[in-house]
């Protein structure tokens, strides 16, 4: 039941992601970059993704981002990119990750500055669902909002197990980092 | 001019004054804080009171104020709420939305959470057994944080409005948030969210609700903003004591004290008192508080009563004392009776005390010094040489007795009585009555009559006391102590090895033990075999001891001129009340004490009366030790 809402959410997600994309109002962005480091006592891995889609509808303070993660590369070798594919994240049964709500405050886009914002919503990885609250820093300037954000990802908190033998080769406790460009 | 314009307040607004007030004193910061204006109050676990300001965070530790500002001090220094979680770190919220924890060198540190700081104001913390940490705001709803991540619970989530006036968690864990739009529970199990909405449709008064608090019972009295006061069972889910007519204004706080009222902190009409056995409602008659818009009300755990308020300074008051000040010369002997009615004997009168009016009105012009109510309702009248009165209130019927009817004197000092038993305590000795039925029946009372040819000591009794046994006890003018069990008088000259004189004032413990006050001598206790004596030693701080009675804790009340003493009879710890309550200067009469039906303990003195009232809540009275800092060798 959780398995099909999550999808039910995903592709509500990516339909209002394409009305999204027709509105002028509407901040995009096409190729925002995340990247992930996961820094356990033998191993630093550390992998990023340029194809994460937003998009931040200022009327309403409603947001959506979203990436596949079949799209991260680097890793420490192939076999790793591989096995957080298949093992990890099964990204053929959960194609995407993607955040979306609202942002608590309210701000004026429309005036330039930088901002701190707090956006709310359902993060979901793994199709498992988390409400999060993720602070981000936004710089407005005209018809460009620069955003930039880091988070941490419990691994546990999205059913995502790790193998004992490698407990000490994947942190429990993932670091991400999000930048991202949209333009109205 | 001031005065004129308090009682004119009061008549216009037809709300009675309290009569009896607690004695309030202002406890200013002083002049280096004079731009500060306090805001809120909060006490930790460790005793201290924290005070929330528009300029930082003040501790008090009794004497005095320590400001703590925010390390960014030329932001934002409002501090809007104070919250001491159960691993006694303190939370400080602010105004701009930013939390700070108190580190353990005194310094505030920013909090931050990976989530962020809300950017509201923060209205208030809550922590349920489950540990959650409950955030509320006015702007942005409620957060909690279960120690790892923080959410967000607002309009998205089903509350009626995102700007939270109070907050409180329930013994369940969940927070119950006032907003406009009527209560929230919220809940958070599982990683799910639970919003329940309270509004008017469930009985709700109104839907502004600007204070919560949890009674003994995890049940809650509520603020409100137009409808003045409400109850609400949890497990009834029902309201009760709605007002009808609130014209008071909106609620600011609340504080209970169990079982006895509800104070309440009113927008600009300062504070009104909410007795919850007769459900009326009364002003706090101090000028300090006349119009002031009161922000905050705590019941510390010594019994003071603390308001913060836009009139500053705070004030705070022993909610166990209250007084009656400068109506009645030389209150001799007190009187509460069954129906509430108190009665004042003086050397120009006897008074009756109209609690709604808060005044005295002549009963009857006598000497009075001794006031007793018998079982059937009747006031006995006690004179300086003019013998006994016994008056049914009720009908207005009233008898005279003096020696010719069997008195062994017509100076009565004192009458106790038990059920159809009535002792008197005379300067001729002791009369016992025994009226199975009406006094005004005289002919079917039997009168018994002690003295010193009886195998009393003398016939000077100052004081008589019917203990739980049946036994009667008597204390005489310079022969110690007697009392009389099955028709058989014992005497006691000596006790603790302290030769007793004249003995003033008898009472007894929850245990049967008898307890008694000498002349100079101090207080003794008697546990049936032996005598304990205590005196300056053990702590008795004025032998001049003029009363003692038992409150509804089981202490022992020591009434004397520099004030009141309260002795924990098992441990003999003694707690000392004086100035601090509004005592200096006390001048009690001789067992002018008595003990109302609500447990209250009425004591008289010169132009003025004390009410004690014996607080359920449990109190600390001992002083507690707080190292702030350690230095070693003269190095920090």
């Amino acid at each position: 039941m959780k398995f099909y809402g999550n999808m039910i959410f995903l592709i509500l997600a990516t339909l209002l992601f394409r009305s999204f994309c027709t509105a002028q109002e509407y901040y995009r962005a096409e190729e925002g970059t995340i990247h992930f480091k996961s820094d356990a006592p033998l191993e630093l891995i550390e992998a990023s993704s340029d194809k994460m889609r937003g998009l931040i509808n200022p009327k309403d303070n409603s947001f959506a981002f979203v990436v596949k993660i079949n799209s991260f590369q680097g890793f420490n070798s192939p076999l790793q990119r591989e096995h957080f594919n298949e093992n990890y994240l099964e990204s053929q049964r959960y194609p995407e990750a993607s955040f979306s709500g609202r942002i608590i405050e309210s701000v004026d886009f429309t005036q330039p500055g930088k901002y701190t914002i707090r956006a709310k919503g359902k993060l979901s990885i793994h199709g498992v669902e988390q409400e999060r609250i993720i602070k981000s820093e936004v710089v407005a300037n005209g018809d460009k909002l620069e955003v930039a954000s880091s988070f941490s990802v419990f691994l546990e908190e999205h059913n995502i197990t790790i193998p004992k033998i490698v407990y000490q080769k994947i942190a429990e406790e993932i670091q991400v980092e999000i930048k991202a460009t949209l333009f109205k | 001019m001031r005065a004129l314009f308090f009682i004119l307040f009061f008549s216009f607004l037809g709300v009675p004054a309290g009569g009896q007030t607690p004695f309030f004193t202002a406890r200013p910061l002083g002049e280096v804080f004079r731009e500060v204006k306090m805001s809120l109050v909060y006490e930790g676990a460790d005793g201290f009171l924290w005070f929330g300001s528009n300029k930082g965070l003040f501790r008090y530790d009794g004497q005095q104020y320590q400001q703590f500002l925010a390390p960014d001090s030329l932001s934002n220094n409002k501090v809007s709420a104070i919250f001491e979680d159960k691993g006694r770190r303190l939370w400080v919220g602010y105004e701009d939305g930013r939390i700070f924890h108190m580190g353990p060198a005194g310094e505030l540190q920013l909090w931050q959470p990976e989530e962020g700081l809300p950017s509201a104001r923060i209205s208030g913390f809550g922590q349920g057994d489950d540990g959650l940490i409950w955030i509320a705001t006015y702007g942005e709803g409620l957060y909690y944080y279960n120690g790892r991540r923080m959410y967000n619970i607002d309009v998205g989530d089903g509350l009626p409005g995102n700007d939270i006036y109070v907050m409180v968690v329930d013994q369940e864990g969940r927070a119950w948030a006032g907003t406009d739009g009527g209560i929230s529970v919220c809940a958070a199990r599982n990683g799910e969210k639970e919003v329940r909405n309270i509004t008017r449709e469930d009985g709700l008064p109104d839907e502004i609700v600007r204070s919560i608090i949890p009674d003994e019972n995890g049940n809650f009295w509520i603020g409100t903003y137009d409808k003045g006061i409400c109850y609400y069972d949890i497990r009834k889910q029902a309201f009760s004591h709605v007002q009808e007519d609130w014209s008071y204004g909106a609620i600011n706080a609340l504080e209970l004290f169990q079982g006895r009222e509800l104070w309440i902190g009113t927008e600009g009409q300062g504070v009104i008192r909410y007795m919850l056995a007769e459900s009326r409602l009364a002003y706090v008659d101090f000028e300090g508080l006349s119009g002031a818009k009161v922000q905050g009300l705590h019941k510390d755990c010594e019994g003071n009563i603390w308001v913060v308020n836009n009139n500053k300074p705070v004030y705070a008051a022993n909610r166990q004392f209250e007084i009656i000040e400068g109506e009645i010369d030389n209150v001799q002997a007190v009187l509460s009776t069954r129906d509430g009615k108190l009665w004042v004997g003086s050397q120009n009168g006897l008074y009756r005390y109209d609690e709604l009016e808060g005044a005295f009105s002549l009963f009857k012009k006598e000497n009075v010094i001794s006031l007793f109510e018998s079982q059937s309702g009747t006031v006995w009248i006690g004179t300086f040489g003019n013998g006994l009165f016994c008056l049914d209130p009720e009908t207005g019927q009233e008898r005279h007795l003096t020696e010719a009817d069997g008195l062994s004197n017509g100076s009565i000092l004192a009458i106790d009585g038990k059920g159809p038993y009535i002792w008197l305590a005379t300067l001729g000795g002791v009369t016992e009555f025994i009226c199975h039925n009406d006094i005004f029946e005289l002919d079917r009372t039997q009168v018994k009559r002690f003295d010193e040819a009886s195998g009393l000591g003398t016939n000077f009794i100052y004081t008589v006391f019917l203990d739980s046994k049946g036994r009667a006890w008597f204390g005489t003018d310079g022969e110690g102590l007697s009392y009389i069990e099955n028709g058989q008088i014992h005497n006691f000259s000596e006790a603790d090895g302290v030769p007793l004189k004249a003995v003033y004032s008898i009472t007894e413990d929850q245990r049967g033990h008898i307890w008694f006050s000498s002349g100079q001598e101090g207080v003794f206790e008697w546990d049936g075999q032996r005598f304990q004596h205590l005196s300056v030693k053990e702590g008795i701080r004025d032998m001049a001891i003029t009363s003692l009675a038992t409150d509804d804790n089981g202490n022992i009340l020591i009434v004397h001129p520099s004030g009141i003493d309260i002795l924990d009879p098992v441990t003999k710890h003694i707690i000392y009340y004086d100035n601090e309550i509004g005592l200096q200067g006390v001048e009690p009469n001789l067992n002018a004490i008595c003990r109302g039906k609500d447990g209250a303990i009425w004591i008289g003195a010169q132009r003025r009366l004390i009410r004690y009232t014996a607080l359920q809540e449990e109190l600390c009275i001992h002083p507690r030790t707080s190292i702030n800092s350690v230095a070693v060798f003269l190095e920090p």
